[in-house]
């Protein structure tokens, strides 16, 4: 098991440099660096001054040298200077990434237990109301793209209900039921695409494992139906579903991107959104760093949570 | 023969093929069943409900709605086929080498498609078209880059078994060609998994095209295109709703018809090479 977790480990290093060097490397393919973006058309500085303002940033050396200057100071935890706003990137990511992370757990906490529940009422009555309305949802949340829901659910509620999402986040630590109010729009929003393909699985898993003999043996044994599944289905159906969260989770964060756009929440998703739109090369990169790092490292989790439910794996 | 009965009796089949052929004549016939002239304002009827002239009603320039959303989905049309067929021969080719030459390749091709994975496609998406500016093509670039890994390793599984076959071997000692094994031995068995991987990447195509001209990415403006027409419509979502949920339905239904063109494609072919 530790061989494997230190494998798994070494990988996401390996990962995480191979990931580091293609974003810095396609965020300066971008045409027009960010002094040309800063500039404009208009031609404020003389030609001296905008050469002298680039060596100042370093962005007149060839691309391989600026990544080992890069890296070279990332391993001192220095992530560079955001370009647009001359603060430090690293403390512009940190401020914004809590949000982001309670985002992505409220959206976990929500959708998952969602769709396991429908997937394990489905496949105990199938083709019952429970079942084809589970499905029908599946087929919705997996369509609908995350800004569509979204956008409904605003429309719903403000046309219908006269309720209009506040303006000016609150964080936890001021106030958390506020704040887990703000959150519950858009995780629903995030997580309705995670919840539909959870169920789905969830559904699939259980019928089969509902078939296996062993469940015929627990429930000859006179076990009550609540013990059956808890205790002998439960475990192995959700193998698969572990594995797909994993695999989604990545959806996720890319959601995060646009749903903070429409939230106007102020997370890492957004940051790095307008790191692009303004070509703010040391804050994409670090942004977009950050949530790489969340996917492998979810990746990670739910690898040695696989591992850790299924004996199979481990001893492999 | 066979398989396109058993796709039609199929429920999930049956609907996706419905969907996906009303996806597709709309896309092709848009400038013949198109009422109105998309690009064209109608100042003295901005934001109109659906009425009897314009039956989708509006949007804030006048045009009609209707006539835009056709060619919106003639433009994601183009753009998802073409990148999903990039995609698929580029990346089923990739799996298939890896999966039959082995070794260090196959190792090193494998760590490959493991690091795109690693990006959460829309992210990539986003950088790869920042990166090289919004515009149709490199939108398809976009999508296809994010498709090819998909491919990639659908078509190794079924080639890592095949080249194990006692048929493989005893052709090689023959002297078969590995272009000849390949050709009519591994790709047989890996066009299954594919096609069903080929109408779920579909799916997921008109998703992102759909996301990436929502963050205003994708094709630009005048060009009708269904995620921007949702991001116009915002503003005037509380008193002008149909202007949300014209292009939402048209995204999710195409989306729906393929990914349900997909399962009933699953559940009609896999089974069959169980046998």
């Amino acid at each position: 098991m530790s061989r494997y977790l230190i494998r798994r480990l070494l990988w996401l290093l390996v990962t995480l440099w191979a990931l580091s060097f293609l974003v810095f490397v396609s965020v300066r393919l971008i045409p027009g660096d960010t002094i040309d973006l800063i500039l404009g058309t208009s031609s404020i500085l003389a030609e001296e001054q905008e050469a002298a303002l680039r060596a100042y940033y370093g962005l007149d050396k060839p691309i391989l040298q600026q990544y080992v200057v890069w890296f070279n100071s990332v391993l001192h935890g220095d992530m560079g200077l955001s370009i647009r706003t001359g603060r430090p990137v690293m403390s512009e990511v940190l401020e914004r990434f809590p949000l982001t992370v309670e985002l992505a757990v409220v959206t976990l906490a929500i959708a998952l237990p969602v769709g396991i529940s429908l997937g394990i009422a489905s496949a105990l009555k199938p083709n019952g109301l429970v079942d084809v309305l589970a499905r029908l949802f599946s087929l919705a949340g997996m369509a609908l793209p995350n800004f569509v829901v979204a956008i409904l659910t605003i429309l719903i509620l403000s046309v219908v209900f006269h309720w209009f999402p506040a303006s000016g986040f609150v964080p936890f630590s001021e106030d958390p039921v506020q704040n887990l109010r703000q959150m519950f729009f858009p995780a629903v929003a995030l997580g309705m695409s995670m919840a539909a393909g959870v169920a789905r699985m969830t559904r699939s898993s259980m019928l089969e494992v509902l078939r296996q003999d062993y469940v015929r043996t627990a429930r000859s044994k006179g076990l009550k139906e609540d013990a059956v599944i808890v205790r002998h289905c439960l475990k192995n159906a959700l193998i698969p579903v572990i594995t797909l969260v994993g695999i989604r989770f990545g959806r996720l964060l890319g959601g995060t991107v646009i749903i903070e756009q429409i939230y106007a929440l102020p997370g890492v998703g957004r940051l790095a959104l307008y790191a692009i739109y303004q070509r703010d090369y040391a804050m994409v990169q670090s942004s977009i760093l950050f949530i790489a790092l969340c996917y492998v490292l979810m990746n990670l989790i739910s690898d040695l949570a696989y591992a850790f439910v299924d004996p199979r794996i481990r001893y492999t | 023969m066979a398989t396109w009965q058993r796709l039609l009796k199929n429920w999930n089949g049956l609907g996706g093929l419905g969907l996906v052929v009303l996806y597709i004549a709309v896309a092709l016939l848009s400038p013949l069943i198109s009422p109105h002239d998309p690009l064209e304002m109608n100042m003295e009827a901005l934001l109109q409900p659906p009425n009897r002239q314009f039956l989708l009603g509006t949007d804030d320039y006048g045009r009609d709605i209707m006539s835009r959303l056709f060619v919106g989905a003639r433009s994601s049309l183009k753009i998802t086929l073409l990148a999903v067929f990039g995609a698929s021969v580029l990346g089923t080719m990739m799996g298939v080498m890896s999966g039959y030459l082995g070794g260090w390749i196959d190792g090193l091709t494998m760590r490959l498609v493991d690091i795109m994975f690693s990006f959460p496609g829309l992210i990539l998406a986003l950088v790869i078209v920042a990166m090289l500016g919004p515009s149709e093509e490199n939108v398809i670039l976009a999508i296809s880059i994010r498709s090819i890994p998909v491919f990639a390793r659908t078509a190794r599984g079924p080639t890592l078994s095949v080249k194990e076959e006692e048929y493989v071997a005893a052709i090689r000692a023959v002297g078969a060609q590995p272009v000849r094994i390949i050709l009519r031995h591994i790709l047989p068995n890996v066009m299954a998994p594919i096609v069903v991987q080929v109408t779920l990447a579909l799916a997921a195509g008109v998703l992102t095209d759909a996301s990436l001209s929502f963050l205003g990415l994708g094709v630009q403006p005048p060009t009708p295109s269904w995620g921007s027409m949702v991001n116009e419509a915002r503003s005037n979502m509380e008193f002008a709703p149909w202007t949300v949920v014209s292009p939402s339905v048209c995204i999710a239904l195409a989306v729906l018809g393929f990914n349900l063109l997909g399962d009933g494609l699953r559940d009609v072919l896999d089974p069959r090479l169980r046998q």
